[in-house]
């Protein structure tokens, strides 16, 4: 179902109508130009992928921006709380309102980083919260929340740049807010916890899905790009390697790679693209990571089940964007339902990420089912149940000229420094196939841009 | 103090090589097309043989679509990619315009190469291509600091080719000023080159190992 008609879509179309659609391959040329790709690896072969698009954005209205902004800082900040919390008193855990269990048993949960200080407090610098528009009732839900290592801004972003040099009529003609200030942000709020020292991006690599983000943001935010080789530590300092023979003083560093990948010494001890030791210089409060770690412990998808409570609890508000429904197979009440309703249901596997590990219970053999039972049976705190929601389509153009419907979510971004900035844009990720919910970029999902208007005088 | 760390120097100084050599190589296959056509048909023949690489064509033509795609390691098609490897590695320390030139010059082969198509025309517009590279990197500001270690690749490159492709040390001894001026800004504590006209071998191995000489120590 195609989100009801509204004056912005109609003014957006009526724009689109006069202009040479034909401009459209040259945004494409301009996109391939850039390289603005986001590379997959499947099968063990890296594929340098053109990152599908659509010119059609998302077009946000001011009052609806206002509402999000609001709720994602109120989520951030109670986020943020709860990881200062259970890697420090656990008095949320102490209270009942988690069950402990369900924290220690997490893989996410790292019991060695308890009681290791942030500077400023801050864990969740960068967040990329998934949200979709139910066509029920209207109202926008949050399906995850990405504190780990959210990718996809500088898409957007470039092709917001390139939409402008290539379309202007419509940022002449609509009050389209700005989102180029983003990298600027980025570089403020690592100013704003960075230790002493210069501001790194440190990336897995070349081969890394979002390799073209890490270029990019680094570039625009001043920060140095490095791998794991690049930076060295020494008494529980970071520095980062100059071809010269010199060294420099590392003070933050916006890192890229999971937390078992960032410390040979610490996690994966096979991780080539890691730092060693530079967890040490973490605890020693001598270099600011953004994310922390063990963030994962809160964007668990299990987790995510108690996030209105955490609200409650720690800021004593009622949560402002509500949760997908959700059942956890923990609970034996819950596991009850799941193990009923198993065809109405999406199940979703906790370990897993990037649309991988959820399955539409609709959608399984007798048998596939049978097997999924006995495995939520085997391992409940391995899996969550949600109802499926019927959330708005956002219509594409297809080569043809003509418009399809597509599922449609929206990750929205935002910069814990100073205060929270939730940037007024937004990734907005559809699936490429018109039956398909799954719009995630790793499983062949496009991308529009977001577009948040302004409030007109 | 410099932040260019050791990998990315490394690929920009490799990224100034097959520049170089992707501008080099298209002059040759561009003078040795006109070789086949006027003077010797077997002159590419005999002239990639020097670089160890057989070459079979039957035609002008031939020729042209061997050195261009066909030749694996040693094609322009391949040289090109590389140098856009090393510009993707680096894009961080690039000026847009610098690394959309060299990934649009990609794209113009990669194209090329789908469509089986190629032709003296279109590789002469390739090489205007490769000049606008170079003036735009002349020209900007953006890459200021990375600059000596492109230039680097580049001279260096030129110097190995003069050598390999045509005997010529004396070409090469002509870059010798250049290159310490250039090494000098990319260290500068640099030991200076000297370079002797009377062995190609151990020319050959000074001026590619300067390089390395110039990142290898590490100073606290």
């Amino acid at each position: 179902m195609i989100e009801s008609n509204s004056p912005f879509y109609d003014a957006f179309k009526g724009i689109l109508n006069t202009i040479d659609k034909n401009r459209v391959q040259e945004l494409l040329t301009y996109m391939n130009t850039e390289a603005i790709n986001f590379n997959l690896f499947k099968n063990n072969a890296f594929i340098e992928r053109k990152f599908p698009f659509d010119i059609i954005p998302r077009i946000v209205s001011p009052s609806e921006f206002a509402y999000l902004e609001k709720g994602i800082q109120q989520r951030i900040y109670a986020l943020n709380l709860f990881l200062e919390d259970v890697y420090g008193a656990q008095k949320i855990l102490k209270d009942g309102i988690i069950p402990s269990e369900f924290v220690f048993s997490s893989k996410a949960y790292l019991p060695s980083f308890a009681n290791t200080s942030v500077a400023k407090n801050i864990r969740v610098h960068i967040s990329g919260i998934d949200l979709v528009k139910n066509s029920v009732g209207d109202g926008w839900v949050v399906l995850e929340d990405n504190i780990r290592v959210p990718s996809g801004v500088s898409y957007p972003l470039s092709l917001r740049m390139l939409t402008r040099k290539v379309f202007p009529e419509f940022f002449e003609k609509l009050p389209i807010q700005g989102v180029s200030d983003y990298p600027k942000k980025l570089e403020a709020a690592m100013d704003y916890v960075n230790t002493g020292g210069i501001n790194v991006i440190l990336t897995p690599g070349r081969y890394n899905s979002a390799f073209y983000e890490h270029s990019y943001l680094a570039k625009e935010s001043g920060a140095i790009l490095a791998n794991g080789e690049d930076l060295v530590v020494e008494k529980d300092k970071v520095y980062l390697k100059t071809y010269n023979g010199k060294k420099a003083r590392v003070g933050a560093i916006y890192r890229r790679l999971d937390d078992d990948a960032l410390d040979p010494v610490e996690f994966h001890p096979d991780s080539l693209i890691g730092v060693p030791n530079i967890t040490q210089a973490y605890r020693a409060g001598n270099v600011a990571l953004m994310n922390s770690i063990g963030n994962g412990i809160a964007d668990d998808k299990g987790i995510y089940y108690f996030v209105p409570a955490m609200i409650k609890y720690y800021m004593n508000e009622e949560p402002i964007l509500q949760n997908a429904p959700t059942f956890l197979a923990f609970f034996e009440k819950d596991r009850n339902h799941i193990l009923q309703n198993m065809r109405t249901l999406v199940i979703k596997d906790v370990a897993e990420a990037g649309g991988y590990g959820v399955v539409f219970g609709s959608q399984l053999t007798k048998s596939e089912r049978e097997k999924l039972k006995d495995a939520i049976i085997a391992e409940p705190r391995r899996f969550i149940a949600q109802e499926v929601i019927e959330f708005y389509d956002i219509e594409c153009l297809d080569e043809a000229g003509t418009f399809s419907p597509r599922k449609a979510d929206l990750r929205m971004f935002s910069i814990y420094g100073e205060d929270i900035f939730v940037w007024p844009g937004g990734l907005t990720r559809f699936a490429m196939d018109p039956t398909s919910y799954i719009v995630n970029s790793s499983q062949g999902g496009g991308f529009k841009d977001t577009w948040v208007l302004k409030e007109q005088r | 103090m410099i932040l260019i760390p050791p990998q990315a120097a490394e690929h920009l100084y490799w990224m100034g090589r097959y520049i170089q050599r992707a501008e080099s190589m298209t002059r040759l296959v561009i003078a040795l097309f006109d070789k086949i056509l006027d003077e010797d048909f077997e002159d590419a023949k005999a002239f990639y043989a020097k670089l160890g690489i057989e070459l079979a064509y039957d035609s002008a033509q031939m020729f042209l679509r061997e050195s261009v795609f066909n030749l694996e390691d040693a094609s322009l098609y391949n040289t090109i990619n590389m140098a856009r490897e090393n510009a993707i590695l680096t894009r961080s320390h690039l000026s847009n315009r610098m690394f959309s030139r060299i990934n649009a010059l990609y794209l113009a082969y990669q194209t090329a190469k789908e469509e089986r198509t190629v032709s003296l025309y279109w590789l002469e517009g390739t090489l205007k291509e490769l000049d606008a590279i170079w003036g735009n990197f002349e020209l900007s500001l953006v890459e200021a600091k990375e600059s000596p270690l492109i230039q680097l690749g580049k001279v260096v490159e030129r110097m190995d080719l003069n050598i390999r492709l045509y005997d010529s040390i004396e070409a090469a001894l002509m870059d010798v000023e250049k290159l310490n001026s250039i090494a000098e800004k990319v260290r500068p504590n640099h030991k200076r080159v000297t370079l002797s006209s009377s062995n190609k071998f151990k020319t050959l191995q000074t001026i590619n190992s300067v390089f390395e000489a110039l990142t290898t120590t590490h100073e606290s």
